[in-house]
């Protein structure tokens, strides 16, 4: 299969946890429920301080069409609603806390946890229970699902691709889900194909995982609308620009586009279990799939863990090593390190990493190799636009595109400088924007 | 997961993404060059002897030492380790005579060590004005071996423009000789002496045979792009080709000999005879004598210096092998090498903005 242009083949490191299957975490005692978890506005929280609540209950209602609910990940009490800090923006986010029961029986709230016939519903049935469901996008980006699945009428849908690449390094949790749940995701495929009217779905799979790749295709059986497909092993084979150019030739269009505009709608595999979940089970989106890995950690393991656990047991659990220095939530390449363990698994959480290696600060001058530019999936001139902000000339960061930077880390990875690429990125965008907020 | 004991209070290393990186460095690619100058170094050494191996030193040490002190002037880190200036030293020194010709009553009579101050002037130029005035590595824009190169050209035009050359050690007919490219009286070197190196000239350039195996390391390594060399050697033999060969011979008669040497070729013989061969001699000539070898394979493919993309590689190259071939023909000087790269060197930001890649989803 053709590939896209550009990407890096850092060592998979894998394998410490490809063969381990996804072990239900113990419930923890706590959980820290952010209102933010999605991109959009964050939701309201509907509960209060002292409140009892059931399992899936609905404790932060959505503000606004892009936006998504919050449910209680446990039955217990409500210990407080108070502000936590995000381990997405670093900074404190409204948050309810939540101490469970551990006296009673876990129960789900009333009109959840009901394994429903799914035949009968209609498109927009499947979309409200998805949304209200609080299903947004579980392979790191958060985007809300719903709104994936409305697209406007003049952008009909002819294809749906199924995010099964993995392409971040360490992680396994989507080839163990696709390994042990692979009927009930593809369930949950179908239900995003009737949604969407749409009679096409390819399912993109890394060469690396060839076990998933049969699973699969051995769960789609006879039905002639579903392809799956091996991808090459390439990060970022995973990112949808990507994944599309790989799988339909299509390219998104730049400055903004969505897949939509070519008529594709891109869903990891681990949403596609949350949409099975919420539509023929009617649970809310209370817990994922999350590896807990790096040589920091003496047992890495697959989990489906709760969302809002707290991520310091988590770690305590697998064995923290005393020489772990960093803590990433998501992959080594786009995770974002933490400051403090002190932060609970999101929607969003897809991978806990304990790294023992750490990259000294200093970087030297870029000797324009010009090895960025050709690592760079989407075709810009990395060096360019890190020279540009080295010298804080935005206007030049913009004429190189900075805009269209989606921060993979192909360039900073194959860097013989050490530069902080990503890091200028970030840094050239958040000018960019306080200079346009000035204007 | 059974024991959610707590944890104890850590200091986490926090940084912007990606959280690995490949191994490459800077220092390794620098050295890597210098290993690849190695091959035609030593030959520079087996055939001129100790008076090359003087140059070489001078050139190394003085630009290492500019280097060192200038960084120091500037309160930067001295950054020796990364053999940036190491790379700059060697190549100035492979662009030098190993020595200077005696010259009593008009008659070549010996040869004499090259002065001190051409080495020590270029690399003092190459390091200091060439690349930390304009703030060290990275953000030159000139090759800082081939600026220290024009430099001493001009300051000490006695020493470095020479009429006749060092010949190599163990030949008995002359100390010097004139150059296959000279003007005037150019000597006549057969193909095969002119790729080994059994020729006079500069003392790393000489040998097509060393340079090459080091730059098929380079190639294989990806520090160099083969693209920009190969669009060299292409320019420079078309160019080469219009403004010198085809004036000379009419045209009816060698498009012939063309035809029938493919006709021939074709029916598995390959004995290309007149046009043919003299074309095939003039080309070989055009590349292999003189600095092109050493200019499109190490000097015109210094990264700092050449465009960041494989077109902009190739373009870039085939810019610097026209420009050869237009200061060989239609110049006094007798190489275009030096200058041709300097000039392109000085459009080389442009070549990267026409040659910018699309970004993926483009419109327009």
């Amino acid at each position: 299969m053709r590939s896209f242009k550009g990407g890096v083949h850092p060592d998979d490191r894998k394998q410490r946890t490809a063969g381990l299957a996804l072990v239900e975490a113990p419930l923890p005692a706590r959980v820290i429920l952010l209102m933010s978890q999605h991109i959009g506005a964050p939701a309201r929280p509907v509960v209060a301080q002292g409140e009892r609540v059931l399992t899936g209950q609905l404790i932060g209602e959505p503000q606004g069409y892009i936006s998504a609910p919050v449910h209680s990940s446990v039955t217990g009490v409500v210990a407080a609603v108070e502000t936590w800090t995000s381990p997405v923006s670093g900074t404190r986010v409204p948050a309810v806390i939540i101490e469970r029961d551990a006296s009673v029986r876990e129960r789900w709230a009333e009109g959840t946890d009901l394994p429903q016939p799914d035949d009968a519903l209609a498109p927009e049935q499947i979309r409200d229970l998805i949304q209200a469901a609080g299903v947004v996008g579980m392979g790191g980006a958060t985007f809300p699902t719903h709104v994936k699945l409305a697209p406007p009428a003049d952008q009909p849908i002819d294809t749906v691709i199924l995010n099964g690449a993995e392409c971040e390094p360490y992680l396994t949790c989507d080839h163990r889900l696709m390994l042990e749940r692979s009927a009930d995701i593809l369930q949950g495929l179908r239900f995003l194909l009737r949604a969407l009217n749409c009679e096409r779905a390819l399912i993109g799979i890394e060469s690396n995982k060839p076990d998933a790749f049969e699973a699969m295709s051995r769960a789609v059986g006879p039905d002639r609308r579903i392809r799956v497909e091996r991808l090459p092993a390439k990060y970022p084979q995973g990112g949808e620009h990507q994944l599309i150019k790989t799988l339909t030739g299509r390219e998104v269009p730049w400055r903004g586009g969505l897949p939509m505009a070519v008529g594709v709608v891109v869903q990891n595999v681990a949403t596609a279990f949350a949409a099975y979940e919420a539509v023929a089970l009617r649970r809310p989106l209370i817990r994922r799939a999350l590896t807990v890995t790096g040589e920091g950690v003496e047992r890495p393991g697959n989990y489906l863990v709760r969302i809002g656990a707290p991520i310091a047991e988590l770690l305590a659990s697998a064995g923290l090593r005393p020489d772990a220095k960093k803590l990433i939530c998501g992959g080594p390449l786009m995770g974002i390190a933490q400051r403090s363990a002190d932060i609970p698994v999101t929607k969003g959480t897809g991978g806990l990493l304990a790294l023992t290696e750490d990259f000294s600060a200093e970087f030297g001058p870029c000797i324009r190799c010009g090895r960025c530019v050709n690592a760079c999936p989407y075709g810009l001139t990395p060096a360019e636009i890190s020279r540009a902000v080295e010298r804080v000339n935005l206007d030049a960061a913009s004429d190189w595109n900075i805009q269209e930077c989606k921060e993979c880390g192909c360039c900073a990875y194959v860097c013989p400088a050490k530069r902080p690429i990503v890091h200028q990125v970030k840094f050239g965008k958040a000018q960019e924007k306080s200079a346009g907020a000035k204007a | 997961m059974s024991t959610p004991d707590s944890l104890p209070p850590m200091e986490w290393s926090v940084s912007a993404s990606p959280h690995i990186k490949d191994r490459e460095n800077t220092p390794r690619i620098m050295w890597s060059v210098v290993a690849a100058l190695a091959p035609a170094g030593m030959w520079g050494l087996y055939v001129f002897g100790v008076q090359a191996l003087y140059v070489i030193l001078l050139c190394v040490i003085s630009a290492a030492a500019t280097e060192a002190i200038i960084q120091r002037l500037r309160g930067r880190p001295v950054t020796l380790c990364d053999g940036s200036a190491v790379v700059t030293g060697l190549l100035l020194a492979y662009c030098l005579p190993s020595a200077s010709p005696v010259i009593q009553n008009g008659q070549v009579v010996g040869l004499t060590w090259l002065k001190w101050q051409v080495p020590v002037v270029g690399a003092v130029v190459a390091i200091g004005i060439a690349k930390q005035c304009f703030g060290g590595l990275g953000h030159n824009i000139w090759n800082p071996a081939l600026v220290g190169r024009a430099f001493v050209q001009l300051a000490y035009p006695s020493c470095v423009s020479l009429s006749q050359w060092p010949w190599p050690a163990g030949r008995v007919d002359a100390v010097t000789k004139a150059t296959a490219l000279a003007k005037g009286a150019p000597a006549a070197f057969s193909l095969q002496d002119l790729f080994i190196g059994n020729v006079p000239g500069c003392i790393g350039e000489i040998s097509a045979l060393f340079l090459l195996i080091g730059a098929a390391y380079l190639i294989a390594r990806k520090y160099v792009n083969w693209r920009l060399p190969l669009g060299y050697l292409l320019a420079l033999a078309l160019f080469a080709t219009l403004f010198a060969w085809a004036p000379r011979h009419p045209i009816a008669p060698w498009v012939n000999d063309f035809a029938a040497s493919f006709v021939q070729f074709r029916g598995g013989e390959l004995p290309l005879g007149g046009f043919a061969s003299d074309w095939l001699r003039f080309v070989g000539m055009q590349i292999f004598a003189g600095g092109v070898i050493l200019g499109a394979f190490f000097m015109a493919t210094d990264m700092v210096t050449s465009p960041l993309t494989s077109r902009g590689q190739f373009i870039y190259g085939v810019g610097c092998g026209a420009l050869t071939a237009l200061i060989r023909f239609f110049s006094s000087y007798p190489e275009g090498v030096c200058y041709a790269i300097l000039l392109m060197n000085t459009i080389r930001p442009y070549v990267d903005r026409w040659t910018r890649q699309r970004v993926i989803g483009q419109t327009r």
